[in-house]
């Protein structure tokens, strides 16, 4: 937890609290080892939310930046 | 919450264009500029009706024009292996350029999430996670 605080530069509750509604929602899966604590993500969990518009919302956002980039060049 | 129904599902991407509509018409129908944005090859001719195909390294699409209305409104049906949709272009003028909207509406045949496949934010954010994570054991 420690390094992860370090690592975020967040506060030690801030993170642990984050942790916490990582974990209840299932996207983090926490090993209790000694005092400390580890976290893995679970990528999986995520699935459900994935549906082909959220693949396609990422392919449209990157066509749009490379025909604004096309429109500036068009014309010279 | 993700029950296998087929019902119609779409994506929105809508930009402020610094540009007149007649400049990102030519830009959305002429082939060879498709192929830079689009970054797919493409036999694209905006006639209503017309079938023509986009394809890339990762798959290809097989689409027919469904409506012209220059400067105005684009649209046509973008069918791949397991996708139904119909991709709407609108252009809007406005005193600074045009509005651009795209709208692709349709539906997978399974409609099953979208595991596999093309970078999505959520994949890239997760990675990141999880060597933040590895670095601590």
């Amino acid at each position: 937890m420690g390094a992860l605080t370090a690592q975020a530069g967040v506060s030690q509750p801030a993170v642990s609290k984050h942790l916490g509604l990582l974990r209840q929602a299932g996207l983090v899966r926490d090993r209790h080892e000694g005092r400390q604590t580890h976290y893995s993500a679970q990528l999986g969990a995520l699935a459900p939310l994935m549906d082909w518009t959220s693949e396609m919302a990422g392919f449209w956002e990157a066509r749009f930046d490379h025909l604004e980039d096309l429109l500036k060049r068009m014309d010279q | 919450m993700n029950e296998t129904t087929t019902e119609t599902r779409s994506v929105v991407v809508e930009r402020e264009i610094p540009y007149p509509p007649e400049k990102i018409w030519r830009a959305l129908t002429q082939s060879h500029l498709i192929e830079e944005w689009l970054m797919m090859k493409n036999d694209f001719k905006p006639d209503k009706g017309r079938h023509f195909n986009l394809s890339a390294d990762w798959g290809a699409v097989d689409c027919q024009v469904q409506a012209v209305e220059p400067t105005k409104t684009l649209s046509y049906t973008w069918d791949t292996k397991d996708l139904r949709s119909v991709v709407t272009w609108t252009l809007t003028p406005t005193s600074t350029g045009t509005h651009l909207r795209m709208e692709q509406s349709g539906f997978r045949a399974d409609q099953r999430p979208y595991y596999q496949g093309a970078t999505v934010g959520w994949r890239k954010f997760f990675a990141n996670l999880e060597q933040v994570l590895a670095r601590l054991d």
